[in-house]
């Protein structure tokens, strides 16, 4: 194997000569499953072991408990509760995204004038802080000054001021708001890629036999980007689901829990109650149900191939 | 005559619906974005008052921009992002590039499980594992350091920027490698001088998104530093104007204007390039 | 068998980051600054007054200098938790009142007895107040400023609305709700606290204390569904469904909207003032729209109630100097930087020398106040350790009996069912 043509890189090379196909792609996944293993892989192991115990963030000891953790989790009359708004939320927060993600991005994909310009403008949303978008929603379902109560007022839909944020259904709403439009450019981001990869030919070639945009849309582009579509849903729907500033900033999780996903209830074992253990085992339980997921999405892909 | 855009907009139907589209969502995405602005504009006694109007009439100031702009702490907090971001940025594409090289194009035991590990893990509750990495942390006496700041966050973004590559390397063809070896390239410059220069598109996806998770967490960023001077931006901001007692609306809202205005300026200039790069990309591949 | 091995692989790579962790862990830092910890230094408002208050004891201690450290008000407590355990350097850290129990279990923070020395204290420091910085008999905490959350009102709004009189009882302070709906729909007559778990238990407390009820007696049972209690429950609902109180109102957004003009009452602590006056209310004429007042009770000459509010301070078992830690928190209560911080930020000292300061007696609102704390009590819920979790359960439950979902009764028992559940 003479590979001296290449002077510049001979010298690295030299290193690597020994190595087969298989070990030298062992090598490039190292730095991958280093960083894995120690930043996740160990405090997850911690964390399983964790949840096994009764430990807490101010009590020294540590006792075994085995599963008591689990069944505490588990009866608790509030986690079908918690289950059913994390639902409710990343499926929100997926669909708003999403859907406007994905148009947003086929009109800007238009080459209009000005398109780069709102696309870069678009993307601002995605760079302020957390924190600060929660306010700035916050300010805006304001109760007493909030601009949609103004604009509701002054158009003539209302002649009240609406507690937006104090009510279920419109807390929930306004948090899923608040996070698809933090999300949204991310979205939008992805799937102009993808739009950007299809072979305009074949669109050429479907107009000459007559189809219109629809068509266009349902069978040349949407089945084009299925690989993007299916890892922009994946990452959008963890990202969801790891969520937690804007929900924690706008409502803490209220009213009356309307608003406590998964992430909320693990910060609040955590950091309210300092029960590690039990944040833990709700973690166990919640990456459990992830991991079905992940596994039948990846099952679904690898048929789909 | 049929137009070279992917969306026909030749028929006037077709014309009305994008432009209502288009109007719905732009309110939509930037009405909230203006109304930070004209709230930044307002002085802030005054942005708690019942008869606002809906554009910039009557008392606007710089005021709370001048506050932002000259406190010599908000410009430190940017900087120390800017640092943090960049640098997990950076190294989080390369890796990220590397593994799913590896994922995608290289068969060896052990492989499969590694894949369904790195996917699953990020999963779980980041609060939880900060405790141990905490712990971790002080010991490899790298706490109150952007190292560990940096060590997270590639950490925490290398799932979905090895998945979004890996997609990338599943759509090259083989033949492209196999060309490039019976030209007697080494397996090391196919990768830097062949595949990744046609993966720009994705890796600068990789790298903003790895930008961004860093620059958006709260939680680390105020848990593993320590120092007020090494501060980022989410738990500066957060500390500096959502006190126990006040909450400074209008100068929130202007640093945060402030803030996103240098790294809206790179996504444009950036962004020249990304497009450059897929239009590069879709037609090589 | 095949992946047995993979498995293997992956737990040993997770243990070398371990090793090489254990392996690495130096001890260092030897003459690093003493840490002073808190939130109030990091804020807007009160940074450049925490930045003098160190700066006076820098010059006077160069050998035993000291930094601040701060993170935002709602993340403290947990901060000072993970960075104590984590055995970082921590020497003085404030605290606000309750969070003394809540670190307490963790047995890192030391006796200020020892420290301070109990003579100097006792002689320093009014007893009542040193005495909440007790736990289980031992000195773990000493006041770092101490009022009550009372109620205050808008004078001039009241005078607009037609109400002449402070209301005293519950049927005058409805009348007076009444009549400020009557004269501007869009106002928040009573903006009592329904949102940020914290302040909602806090001022619900006192409300039950004024229908005679409590959250947890004396002996640490839960006796929050009382009829009592219920009656009081009764009492906002009803509040509620005449729109005279508002949901999601936080203690931030009362203030705002009292300095607006946009509320009648709401119930603060003495800096309410300040707010004001930050918040756009004119500073040479504040007596016409901010003013103290007794919380109205159920029958005429009943004790009106108030809650107790405070910061303390502690001395973690991180610190490296504890005498130099102890000199420190005395010059932070101390005459000059006791009244120095009263002026600026109008909260009140806490030692005997700068309580009795000409410049704090001559304070016409801030002597009020005192009336009012003369009433205090300490807020039920904050003797255990997860107060942050038992808050959130009253508060929910409140939310929920508010908007409809749940009568009085009903909330209360599930309350009463769920912080049994949480004190175990």
């Amino acid at each position: 194997m003479s590979r001296s043509r290449n002077g510049r890189t001979g010298g690295r090379q030299a290193v690597r000569t020994g190595l087969s196909d298989a070990q030298f792609g062992v090598v490039l996944a190292l730095p991958a499953a280093l960083f894995f293993a120690g930043i996740v892989l160990y405090p997850f192991a911690n964390s399983l072991i964790m949840s096994v115990f009764d430990r807490s963030l101010i009590y020294p000891g540590t006792d075994f408990t085995g599963l008591r953790n689990f069944r505490r989790v588990l009866s608790d009359p509030n986690f079908p509760g918690v289950a059913r708004n994390t639902a409710v939320f990343v499926s929100g927060t997926t669909a708003v995204s999403f859907s406007l993600g994905f148009t947003w991005a086929l009109i800007l994909n238009q080459g209009y004038r000005g398109s780069a310009f709102l696309r870069g403008l678009t993307l601002c949303a995605w760079i302020i802080p957390g924190a600060a978008i929660a306010f700035l929603w916050m300010w805006i379902f304001h109760g007493q000054y909030g601009v949609l109560n103004l604009v509701l007022r002054r158009i003539g839909l209302t002649s009240r001021n609406y507690t937006w944020l104090g009510t279920r259904q419109f807390a929930v709403l306004a948090v899923i708001l608040a996070r698809g439009w933090q999300a949204m450019p991310w979205y939008m981001l992805l799937l102009l890629g993808g739009l950007k990869a299809i072979n305009f030919d074949q669109i050429e070639a479907a107009r000459i036999d007559g189809a219109g945009n629809i068509r266009v849309l349902r069978s040349i582009v949407v089945p084009g980007m299925r690989q993007i579509i299916g890892v922009t849903l994946l990452i959008g729907i963890i990202m969801s689901l790891q969520h937690f500033d804007i929900i924690w900033v706008m409502t803490q999780g209220g009213p009356a829990r309307a608003t406590t996903t998964f992430s909320v209830e693990v910060y609040r074992h955590a950091f309210q109650n300092y029960d590690l253990g039990r944040a833990a085992a709700v973690g166990v339980i919640w990456s459990a149900i992830l991991a079905v997921f992940v596994l039948l999405n990846l099952r679904a892909r690898r048929n789909g191939e | 005559m049929s137009s070279k855009r992917l969306i026909d907009d030749g028929p006037l139907r077709v014309k009305a619906v994008l432009i209502v589209l288009f109007v719905l969502i732009g309110i939509f995405m930037f009405f909230p974005m203006y109304w930070m602005v004209l709230t930044a504009l307002r002085p802030s006694t005054e942005i708690f008052s019942r008869d606002v109007g809906l554009i910039p009439i009557g008392s606007t100031t710089l005021a709370n921009f001048r506050a932002v702009i000259g406190d010599p702490r908000i410009a430190r907090y940017m900087l120390n992002s800017v640092f943090v971001s960049g640098s997990t940025s950076v190294a989080t594409t390369l890796i990220c590039a590397y593994a799913g090289y590896s994922f995608s194009k290289y068969r060896y035991p052990g492989r499969r499980p590694l894949m369904f590990v790195v996917m699953t893990s990020q999963m779980f509750p980041f609060a939880v594992l900060l405790l141990t990495i905490y712990v971790m942390m002080r010991f490899l006496g790298l706490l109150d350091r952007y190292m560990a700041l940096v060590l997270s966050y590639v950490t925490f973004t290398l799932p979905v920027g090895t998945w979004t590559l890996k997609s990338f390397f599943d759509h090259m063809p083989d033949s492209l490698i196999e060309s490039a070896k019976i030209d007697g390239a080494s397996r090391v410059s196919i990768l830097h001088r062949i595949i990744l220069p046609l993966t720009i598109p994705g890796m600068i996806s990789v790298a903003v998104y790895g930008f961004v998770w860093s620059w958006n967490d709260l939680l680390y960023a105020l848990t593993l530093i320590t120092s007020p001077e090494r501060r980022t931006l989410a738990p500066g901001l957060v500390m500096t104007y959502m006190g126990e007692f006040q909450r400074h609306w209008a100068t929130m809202m202007a640093a945060s204007v402030w803030v996103s205005v240098p790294v809206t300026v790179g996504f444009v200039l950036l962004q020249r390039f990304f497009v450059q790069g897929l239009t590069a990309g879709a037609l090589k591949g | 068998m095949r992946y047995l091995g993979h498995i293997t692989l992956i737990v040993v790579l997770a243990v070398i980051p371990a090793s090489v962790a254990l392996a690495a862990g130096q001890a260092e830092e030897v003459t690093d600054p003493m840490v002073f910890a808190g939130w109030s230094g990091s804020e807007e408002a009160s940074a450049p007054v925490f930045e003098e208050k160190i700066s006076r004891w820098n010059e006077a201690n160069p050998d035993t200098p000291v930094e601040w450290l701060g993170w935002p008000w709602g993340d403290t407590l947990d901060q000072l938790l993970i960075r104590s355990a984590g055995g970082e350097r921590l020497d003085v850290a404030q605290l606000q009142l309750g969070w003394a129990e809540v670190i307490a279990p963790t047995g890192r923070l030391l006796d200020l007895d020892e420290v301070i020395g109990r003579e100097w204290l006792e002689e320093n420091i009014p007893a009542a107040s040193l005495e909440a910085g007790v736990i289980d008999g031992t000195q773990l905490a000493v006041p770092y400023t101490s009022a009550s959350i009372g109620m205050v009102h808008n004078p001039s709004l009241l005078a607009a609305a037609g109400v002449e009189e402070i209301p005293e009882t519950l049927d005058e302070f409805e009348a007076a709700l009444e009549a400020l709906a009557d004269y501007d729909p869009d106002i928040v007559p009573y903006a009592l606290t329904t949102a940020g778990a914290g302040s909602v238990a806090q001022d619900l407390n006192a409300w039950f204390w004024t229908f005679g009820g409590r959250m947890i007696d004396d002996d640490g049972n839960v006796v929050i569904d009382s009829p009592e209690n219920e009656a009081a429950i009764e009492w906002f609902v009803s509040l509620h469904d005449r729109d005279l109180i508002a949901l999601d109102m936080d203690r931030f957004d009362a203030r705002v909207l009292f300095a607006e003009q946009q509320v009648g009452f709401y119930d603060d602590a003495i800096l309410a003032r300040g707010i004001a006056i930050d918040s756009g209310v004119p500073e040479d004429e504040w007596e016409g729209y901010i003013m103290p007042m007794m919380r109205p009770t159920v029958n005429p000459g009943d004790d009106p109630q108030s809650g107790l509010w405070g910061h303390q301070l502690a001395i973690f078992e991180n610190t490296q100097n504890a005498e130099a830690a102890g000199e420190f928190i005395k010059h932070l209560i101390g005459e000059e930087i006791g009244v120095y911080y009263f002026e600026q930020t109008g909260l009140p000292p806490v030692t005997h020398d700068a309580i009795e300061h000409p410049s704090v007696t001559a304070d016409e609102g801030a002597d009020r106040w005192l009336d009012i704390t003369a009433y205090g009590r300490n807020h039920e819920l904050l003797q255990f350790e997860n107060v942050s979790e038992l808050q959130s359960i009253v508060t929910e439950e409140l939310q929920a009996a508010l908007i409809g979902d749940k009568s009085p009764a009903r909330m209360l028992a599930d309350a009463a069912a769920r912080l049994e559940d949480a004190i175990d």
